[in-house]
């Protein structure tokens, strides 16, 4: 028989290429029978074979015992093979685990460094508690090894036996500690590896080893160990603030003096994680270390090289929490990096930027990112003739253009972008422009077409990898997990926020809100497409504001398309929200007189909706149905009240009827009865938490059931309805509550071509209003062309009456059409300047250097209510517990994942009072594992006890290819010899000889082989009696 | 700690997968998979941090709770070859940089001119030398000299004809994949290159 090697395999697979299926399922065929093979090297071959075609994921747990025989082999070729297969094969539930004892043992015993050093190295991969329990001895034993080839391996093996069996620590603690004087500076580097994974789960058991650890940070030469010291360092500073002191010298002078940036690096993240800076915050020695820190983290920015950049702007982000001031001196640098051509170091620069802007470069900044959303086109030609626009831009544009040298744009941003990258940068301005209830905000008209924009560049709805068959838990969990909101509807939110705090500008918001209800369908095309769920909050806006609406006609007849129903649910229950709003402001005002003309309109506009709301109320969303049945019935109501009422007839007041004239009033439920839904008390913002501060009144009585015969009535009326229908119906009812509830909706993913169709219709939107943007200053470049022409025209109407402002409508011979708007014009709109002499004289004596700074309109902005009193300390149970729940569920997710629970507070002293005094549910499940531990425990020392001493006694040159197998067949013998206690010697003669029968057989023909490997597999586990019993059976 | 060491080729075909935390194979794969799709859309420019891959993505809950999590997963990319480290964040990412450099050298000097073939071939040469650096995810040697010498001394032991080295017989058994030599000049800075003279199969 041919047996392939290793090599014939690799090249076979090379040879079949395109076929590889076929011919690893064959060659894995072989590997089966080889692996079976008395002929150890035959074994050994098809094992390494099985390692490689692991490695392409052909799992190779079934051979797990072929592995242990391999790694019991004398030869130390293929005990090395045996040992790697171990490493890429085992479990800790492999069940030939427990097995393994013994060998292992005999290995770390063996006198060649190389053996040795390959059971240390296998043990570190297959540790389990037992495994871990029996050869903590031996191990502590070769800590002390008279080689630092081993020492250094004996010591580093130490963590992952402590993981497993955390009672190790205590015993081989002091031993550990010795290490650190070891003369061999790998062994010492080791040991300082292990003790700084120990105190990540415990720092307080290592404070003791700090003047060493010290004394190691000041002498040592080795860059890996110093940087591992500072790591270690920086977990026991918070424990023990001396050391702050202490450290600060020798972390300085290494910052000063070293030419390696790693180490640089770490002793610079050293000191912000440790919390050394944050402790010597405000002495000058802090201050003097913290400038070190950052200029030398400019130099990382400055240098060019992507890895330094990355981490330098990762401790940068860091220190902007202790030295905000510091970071944000260095603006220049870290702006640059926010148009990096690499992605992941933009994300970094926008994190950092996120903690540090402030008044003056928020503008600049969300610029930037703008200018990286907006798609790549090509007919990004400047228009000509627009120039006379630009002279007359306002002053921010100037100081933007001054703070921004922006490089030429193309090379820049013929990257196209990742969706989850643009979905991350919208997040990212909203977060910065809102951030501490709009404290940084200079203008919010700017902000509201921002958000106006960002909708535009709202990348298409993300898809989830496990597609659209995802079942609701996954679908919640994918929401939840990093409390991921949509990002339209995150900025339908902004939006909502700036309309409802800042009063201002609320009508800005309101026309914004409108634009976006307005144009929903060339906007958001049924087909998909991001940002859809904005409609949210504009729909919510443009009700709630509806006064300030510039066109309510428009606004309600988009609002009533019958497109929308085909709107996420959520949406459509805000736009029939929204509808009778709108209805209301159009409607109520009754000093309109009530003619035939208005009547019809009305009734008209009345009819609509009632159409409109008939077909939600069949809607299967029920938050839909609800609110699209209530108003339906008052729709219908108002329908009756008009065409009852009579119009005002238009004839003129006859002198002859003696004066009396008909006149009617419009209805009353039109002009009372629906606004009174809708007025009361203004809407005011109200913090997250302040419902809880309301005390709950104590007649609220929440336990009585409020119809004791409900559970009556609910059975009689299932049993009622009766019969087969019942059944039908049920399901159906149940498929729509099913499909609502838990099913994710469908998601209709937007082509590329309807991408450009829809970015073509928008641009051809902007062009009809006979407005191109020119791409030459500020905003220009990055809000849509339309939103810009807007705001010039806006700009110009605020300054039509500033004396000191020449108008340009005169002058580029253009007319625009006033944005405002006919009839509807408001005189409120046009701002009054107010003359503020506080800032004025701010202005003379501030820096002209900069330009001028970015006019700050004043506006109120409202804040929380309730905002005063909550104190925010209930918040922390409720979110630790959650945690904890989800902690433990997400545990079993994460794969790659090391559980060092044990570790975790894992004290060095005995532990008694204090290991018991800990959680009682945790020492309950504690309990089972340690029940079970025990059985396990109790399985590997039944396998143990019989198979000593054969080893002991049998002559180790007997047929060494026999291997385990052979050795296992001894030990049952052994068993029944010392249960039977006679015989000893005959019957041992007799195992082997039958042994050798069964060897030669075997040879010849493998298949006979195989059960009795399996049977003695099964026995194995059964109890010591009844082995050595059936043992004893086979031996007679 | 480190958590994993993976290498594959441009195309994705894994070369060495090393993970220091017991996961299943299909996971294996996946990650593999994952990681691939993720370094492979990279620019030649760009850092050598990549964002985790989403199967080791953690949910806001967990990274509050636990420290153990891998944080970094860190590439360089030599010629043909991917060379891989995940690790969590007592590691130092510059440090693993320089570490992933340290593995090339060494199987450089042991094999002469390291090339993927030489790495296909004697892939358990592979596991050996990584097995010198890093044991059970921790670091264990970083000298290139002491790294190499225990590898040959330990292939000495062995006495097994095939795995003296450098592989020469493997090298000269098939010439025809070692057509192109490809000037195996790696980017980055800070640490040398490992030679002006290294040459590189390019592919299979």
């Amino acid at each position: 028989m041919f047996e392939k090697s290793l090599y014939d395999l690799i090249r076979g697979l090379r040879a079949h290429k395109g076929n590889e299926k076929a011919y690893i399922a064959q060659s894995l065929q072989e590997c089966r029978n080889e692996a079976r093979s008395n002929d150890m090297d035959i074994k050994c071959a098809a094992i390494l074979k099985l390692i490689y075609l692991e490695m392409f994921g052909h799992s190779m747990s079934w051979a797990s015992f072929h592995v242990l025989e391999v790694m019991s082999s004398q030869k130390f070729v293929q005990k090395r093979v045996g040992y790697l297969a171990a490493v890429q094969s085992f479990r800790l539930d492999t069940d030939v685990l427990m097995l393994a004892t013994n060998l292992l043992k005999k290995d770390l015993s063996s006198p060649n460094q190389f053996e040795l050093s390959l059971a240390i190295n296998g043990l570190s991969h297959i540790v389990s508690p037992s495994l871990a329990r029996d050869l903590t001895p031996d191990l502590i034993a070769k800590m002390n090894h008279s080689n630092p080839y081993i020492r250094k391996k004996a010591v580093l093996v130490m963590y992952k036996i402590f993981l497993q069996f955390p009672e190790a620590l205590r015993t081989s603690f002091p031993r550990l500690r010795e290490r650190l004087e070891d003369n061999d500076e790998t062994v010492v580097s080791s040991t300082v590896n292990v003790i700084c994974e120990l105190s990540r789960k415990n720092p307080k058991n290592y404070l003791p080893l700090a003047p060493q650890l010290f004394n190691l940070l000041t002498t040592s030469k080795n860059n890996w160990m110093t940087i591992k010291i500072i790591k270690l360092f920086s977990s026991l500073t918070p424990l023990e603030p001396r050391l702050v002191k202490k450290l600060v010298p020798p972390i300085s002078n290494i910052i000063r003096t070293t030419s390696a940036m790693s180490l640089l690096y770490e002793c610079i993240n050293g000191l912000i994680s440790g919390g050394l800076l944050t402790h010597l915050a405000g002495t000058s020695d802090g201050e003097d270390l913290a400038t070190l820190c950052v200029g030398k983290l400019r130099g990382f920015l400055v240098e060019g090289d992507s890895n330094l950049k990355y981490v330098a702007l990762l401790a940068l982000t860091k220190m902007t929490k202790t030295h905000g001031y510091l970071v944000a001196a260095e603006k220049d640098v870290i702006l640059e990096c926010i148009d990096d051509e690499d992605v992941s170091i933009r994300l970094r620069a926008l994190e950092l930027v996120v903690g540090m802007v402030d008044v003056e470069i928020l503008q600049p900044v969300v610029g930037r990112l703008l200018r990286q959303l907006k798609p790549v086109s090509g007919n990004d030609v400047e228009t000509s003739g627009r120039e006379d626009y630009e002279d007359n831009e306002e002053d921010e544009e100037v100081g933007e253009e001054e703070l921004v040298k922006r490089t030429p744009g193309p090379a820049r941003q013929a990257v196209s972008l990742p969706d989850d990258y643009k979905d991350g940068v919208i997040r990212r301005i909203l977060e910065m422009c809102s951030k501490d209830t709009y404290a940084n905000m200079p203008d919010f008209e700017w902000y509201i077409d921002v958000l106006v924009q960002l909708v535009r560049y709202c990348p298409g709805e993300i898809k989830k990898s496990g597609g659209q068959s995802l079942d609701d838990e996954d679908f919640e969990e994918a929401y939840t997990a990093g409390g991921k909101v949509d990002v339209g509807e995150e900025i339908g939110r902004e939006l909502r926020n700036v309309a409802v705090r800042v009063k201002t500008v609320r009508r800005h918001a309101t026309e914004a809100a409108e634009l976006l209800v307005g144009r929903s369908s060339t906007m958001f095309p049924v087909s998909g497409g991001g940002g859809k769920r904005v409609l949210l909050a504009a729909a919510w806006i443009v009700g709630e504001y509806a006064e300030h609406l510039r066109n309510p006609n428009e606004t309600i007849d988009s609002l009533l398309q019958s497109s929308n129903s085909s709107l996420p649910a959520d949406v459509v229950s805000t736009y029939v929200q929204a509808i009778p709003k709108v209805y209301s402001y159009l409607t109520s005002n009754d000093s309109i007189a009530w003619t035939p003309g208005r009547k019809t309109t009305v009734s008209f506009l009345t009819s609509r909706i009632v159409e409109f709301l008939e077909t939600l109320s069949s809607s299967p969303h029920l938050e839909v149905q609800e609110r699209a049945v209530g108003f339906l019935e008052i729709f219908r109501l108002a329908k009756e009240a008009i065409t009852e009422q009579p119009a005002t007839t238009n004839k003129i007041p006859d002198e002859d009827d003696g004066g009396i004239q008909e006149e009617y009033d419009p209805p009353l439920i039109l002009t009372q009865a629906i606004p009174s839904l809708f007025q009361g008390f203004e809407l005011n913002p109200v913090a997250p938490r302040a419902q809880r501060k309301v005390p709950i009144p104590d007649t609220l009585d929440l336990e009585t059931p409020i119809n004791p015969q409900l559970a009556f009535l609910l059975s009689s009326a299932d049993y009622d309805a009766g019969g087969g229908d019942i059944d039908s119906a049920a399901a159906a009812a149940d498929d729509e509550f099913e499909k609502f509830y838990y099913q994710k909706p469908v998601v209709v993913v937007e082509t590329a071509a309807q991408r450009i169709d829809r970015a073509a219709s928008n641009n051809a939107a902007g062009e009809k209003h006979g407005l191109t943007g020119s791409y030459q200053s500020g905003e220009d470049t990055y809000l849509d062309p339309d939103i810009v022409a807007r705001r010039k025209a806006e700009r110009r109407e605020r300054n039509k009456d500033d004396p000191f402002y020449i108008g340009s409508t005169g002058a580029s011979g253009r007319t625009t059409p006033n944005p405002l708007g006919g009839e509807h014009f408001d005189i409120d709109s046009i701002p009054i300047m107010k003359l503020d002499l506080g800032d004025g004289a701010g202005l003379v004596k501030g820096e002209g250097i900069v330009g001028a700074p970015v006019p700050r309109v004043k506006v109120e902005i409202a804040g929380d209510e309730g905002e005063g009193v909550d104190d925010g300390e209930d918040i922390e149970p409720v979110g630790v517990g959650s945690l904890r729940i989800k902690g433990k569920k997400g545990k079993g997710k994460n794969i790659l994942n090391v559980d060092s629970s044990n570790l975790v507070g894992f004290s060095l002293e005995e532990p008694e009072e204090d290991l018991l005094a800990q959680e009682e549910d945790v020492a309950k499940a504690k309990k089972e594992v340690e029940r079970l531990r025990g059985e396990i425990a109790r399985a590997a020392e039944r396998v143990r006890v019989p198979t000593v001493q054969p080893i002991v006694e049998a002559p180790p040159q007997a047929q060494p290819t026999e291997g385990l197998k052979k050795k296992k067949k001894k030990s049952k013998a052994a068993a029944a010899a010392a249960e039977e206690g006679d015989g000893d010697d005959g019957e041992k003669k007799k195992v082997k000889k039958k042994k050798k029968k069964e060897g030669d057989q075997g040879a010849g023909d493998q298949a006979e082989s195989i059960p009795v490997v399996k049977k003695k597999k099964k026995k194995r586990r059964s109890s010591t009696a009844e082995a050595g019993g059936a043992a004893g059976e086979d031996a007679g | 700690m480190i958590n994993a060491v993976l290498v594959f080729n441009n195309t994705g075909q894994p070369r060495l997968t090393k993970f220091y935390s017991q996961i299943d194979v299909n996971l294996q794969q996946r990650l593999i998979s994952e990681i691939f799709t993720l370094v492979a859309n990279r620019p030649a420019s760009a850092c050598n941090f990549l964002p985790l891959p989403p199967l080791l993505q953690k949910t806001s809950s967990e990274a509050l709770s636990d420290t153990d999590q891998p944080t970094r997963v860190i590439y360089r990319h030599y010629a043909t070859l991917y060379f891989i480290i995940i690790a969590d964040d007592l590691e130092s990412e510059l440090g693993l940089l320089d570490l992933i450099q340290v593995f090339v050298e060494c199987l450089d000097r042991i094999f002469e001119n390291v090339c993927e073939l030489d790495l296909i071939f004697n892939f358990e040469t592979l596991h050996q030398v990584l097995a010198e650096m890093i044991q059970g995810g921790g670091v264990v040697e970083v000298d290139r000299a002491t790294i190499v010498e225990s590898v040959k001394r330990a292939a000495k032991v062995t006495k097994r004809p095939q795995a003296s080295l450098p592989d020469t017989a493997t090298r000269s058994a098939s010439p025809s994949g070692r057509s192109t030599p490809v000037n195996m000049a790696h980017r980055g800075s800070g640490v040398t290159g490992i030679g002006s003279n290294d040459f590189v199969w390019s592919g299979r």
